[in-house]
């Protein structure tokens, strides 16, 4: 018995610290989070009112700038995923296959991947510049200058202007993943299947993506994060503009808690961030919970 | 024996005296901190004010921190109850309103009513243009802070592109759309705007309700009263603005560009004229082309208006102001009182090229400048958003949204007033927010 508890004790001296880490930097930041959110306050003196749910009950209720921006978030969360999966399993496909020039070629597509965002952002803002833009002088040139526009300021495009360049830099990153994943089957199924005569897509279909499947669940989830969490992209294009087309939670958050100094209200907010955030994850990997292929 | 025993103890006693004495001098030396804005204009102003005034205080030491981002940096050491014994407050971070509303301001009413530095038949309070005193309140007699530099927000034009076409800058709204259309015949643009940055598009909507309906009715507007949106001539002047969109005035993509953009078509010679704050010359020094020349101008008047033709958009920079946790307040408001102080002002003018709120120390400007500190002298009225901003910032947002809306054409005027009245309808009733008064 006693050997036992000097077993435990071992193992619990051995966890503490990293036990330790995570209750001080992430359990008790959570649970701060959601006691400040039962409170009024602006954040600079110790002085909190204490209003219970209310914070909660006015966002769901009486905020359309809050729905307008959950609805913002649920256009990248569905957009921003598809697209990028369909890219990068596109690109790794192609160059899990070694070609002459496909090392080369990969790390062209990787490249935007290691910009930092505040480049990105900056660097496409140029791209869709009223005036200097590539887009529009690349539309003029090609006679389609019909469709030129100020992508930043017209409402019925920003959400796309601003999701595009989430889509390029993430294409890169997720198809080095994938094409890892790919190059980690044993050829001879894909040489067997190819004997017996199988296409590519039928391949890619039956062979390919199922033994990479908890790859691509994993990437999924990260997507659906990153299209939760995209800030300083959103941020420093529009600042959530044209007047709140493009203001996501996050701009949101920020807005009512540094320039309206609500820290309250935008904590409440972030614990409903949290939470939607938690549930699409957990939704995600249940729902894309398969059999793990052994090979 | 006995005697020179008694001297020997005297004198340890009279040295020990000595040292306690110097000691406590050494102590009474006041280290004070002050942090800035490192903006536009630097800290090497704000460092030379500093070494002046420790030469006329030897027992206070200065210190100037300085930051872009000072409000960001300071944030947490307000929270603390740790702030500096001076602060001055721009952009991101911390507003005066907020630290007003939190009550971490420390009031220099007291000091106001003083004699001035270097003018001592004066109080420190007639030294100062009065309207500027008045920006940061919590609706009490109290005076919070003070600024040094001051701003406006006019229109500007561009000198040798009207000479060579023969244009005059408009004196009237009618003018202002007749010159508008000669400018595009000639295939420039009339006026740069720009649409990121929301807020500088109410200070077209404010001038232009002022100068409509009057400054009676700018205030009812901004002190959130009922009906005030709904008033005709305020309603006209929101038409007014539109007009100007609706002709073509503004460039193609102008809601997409930020101010910087707008302005650099200004400066390229791609637009006649901009509306901007006095700080452009200096914003736009490393753009314009080196003979570019940018001349002040005020808002055009409105002939079928009520409103005051000189009354001037003062933008009133943030204040700065003593903590209420400073270590040495009284010192603090004391720096402040030389800070602004007629010789330093005069100093600071000519050593920034900027205005300065400091009665007659607006001396030896630029020629810019002096034009508009002649706009300055002439208005008998000022206003400023800055106050509303820092009271109703959920409102001044919603502010902002709608007159993007309006310029994006998703608003009409008819539409515009009828939600910001009720806009500002939700603010008056919301329980949370507390409501306050301006008179301009």
């Amino acid at each position: 018995m006693k050997a036992v508890y000097r077993q435990i004790g071992f193992k619990a001296g051995f966890l503490a610290p990293a036990v330790g880490i995570f209750v001080v930097f992430f359990i008790y930041p959570i649970l701060q989070t959601l006691h400040v959110s039962l409170y009024r306050w602006g954040g600079l003196s110790p002085d909190m009112d204490w209003v219970g749910l209310d914070n909660f009950r006015n966002l769901l209720f009486h905020d359309p700038i809050f729905w307008k921006a959950v609805s913002n978030n649920l256009f990248f969360l569905i957009v921003f995923p598809i697209i990028t999966l369909v890219l990068s399993l596109f690109f790794a496909s192609v160059f899990a296959r070694r070609f002459r020039g496909s090392t080369l070629l990969s790390s062209v597509y990787f490249f935007p991947a290691l910009i930092s965002w505040v480049a990105i952002s900056i660097l496409w803002s140029f791209i869709y510049h009223p005036s200097i833009g590539i887009l529009n002088s690349l539309l003029a040139g090609i006679g389609l200058e019909g469709l030129a526009r100020t992508w930043l300021a017209d409402p019925a495009v920003v959400l796309g202007a601003v999701a595009a360049p989430l889509i390029w830099r993430n294409v890169g990153f997720y198809m080095v993943m994938f094409v890892a994943a790919i190059r980690n089957i044993p050829p001879e199924y894909h040489e067997s299947a190819l004997i017996d005569g199988a296409s590519r897509w039928t391949i890619f279909r039956h062979i390919t993506l199922p033994l990479i499947w908890e790859v691509v669940s994993v990437a999924v989830v990260f997507m659906v994060v990153n299209a939760f969490l995209a800030f300083d992209l959103v941020w420093i294009m529009t600042q959530g503009g044209p007047s709140r087309h493009s203001e996501i939670l996050t701009t949101y958050f920020y807005r009512k808690a540094f320039i309206e100094f609500q820290m309250g209200y935008a904590t409440a907010m972030a614990v409903l961030l949290f939470i939607g955030v938690l549930t699409v994850s957990l939704l995600l990997r249940r729902f894309m919970q398969r059999e793990t292929v052994e090979y | 024996m006995k005697r020179a025993k008694n001297a020997v103890v005297r004198l340890f006693l009279a040295m020990a005296v000595v040292c306690l004495l110097s000691a406590g001098a050494a102590a009474e030396t006041i280290e004070l901190e002050v942090a800035v804005f490192d903006g536009a204009f630097g800290t090497d102003f704000f460092e030379y004010v500093a070494r002046e005034y420790e030469e006329m205080h030897p027992n206070v030491e200065v210190t100037i921190q300085g930051s872009p981002e000072i409000g960001i940096v300071l944030r947490p050491r307000f929270l603390q109850g740790n702030p500096p014994d001076v602060t001055w407050l721009v952009r991101e971070g911390i507003t005066n309103a907020e630290l007003l509303r939190a009550d971490l301001i420390h009031p220099i009413t007291e000091a106001m009513h003083s004699p001035a530095y270097f003018q001592e038949d004066k109080k420190w309070k007639e030294t100062i243009m009065p309207g500027t005193l008045r920006t940061l309140t919590d609706g009490s007699d109290e005076i919070w802070g003070v600024s040094l530099d001051l701003l406006t927000w006019n229109m500007w034009y561009n000198p040798q592109m009207f000479e060579e076409y023969g244009w005059e800058p408009p004196q009237t709204f009618a003018d202002l759309m007749a010159l508008g259309d000669e400018i595009r015949q000639e295939g420039i643009v009339p006026i740069a705007l720009q649409g990121q940055i929301a807020d500088y598009n109410i200070y077209w909507v404010m001038q232009f309700i002022q100068r409509q309906a009057g400054m009676d009715a700018l205030n009812s507007v901004l002190n959130l009263e009922e009906g005030a949106w709904l008033q005709d001539g305020v309603l006209e002047a929101v038409r007014k603005f539109r007009m100007l969109k609706d002709e073509g005035f503004f460039q193609s993509g102008a809601m997409g560009m930020d101010h910087m953009e707008a302005q650099t078509q200004f400066v390229m010679g791609d637009a006649a004229m901009v509306a901007n704050g006095s700080w452009m010359p200096a914003e736009m020094g490393g753009i314009a082309p080196d003979d570019f020349e940018m001349v002040p101008f005020q808002y055009p008047k409105f002939e079928d208006g009520v409103g005051d033709p000189n009354a001037l958009n003062v933008m009133d920079a943030e204040k700065w102001i003593v903590p209420r946790d400073a270590d040495h307040p009284e010192q603090a408001v004391d720096f402040l009182k030389f800070l602004t102080s007629k010789p330093m002002a005069q100093e600071f003018v000519q050593q920034k090229d900027a205005m300065t709120t400091v009665v007659g120390a607006n001396v030896d400007l630029s020629e810019e400048l002096q034009i508009m500190a002649d706009m300055v002298e002439e208005a008998d009225r000022t206003f400023t958003h800055v106050p509303i901003q820092g009271w109703y910032p959920e409102w001044f947002g919603t502010w902002a949204d709608n007159t993007t809306s309006l310029l994006l054409g998703e608003l009409d005027p008819e539409d515009y007033v009828e939600v910001m009245e009720r806009a500002s309808e939700r603010t008056r009733e919301d329980p949370n927010v507390e409501l306050f008064e301006v008179d301009f």
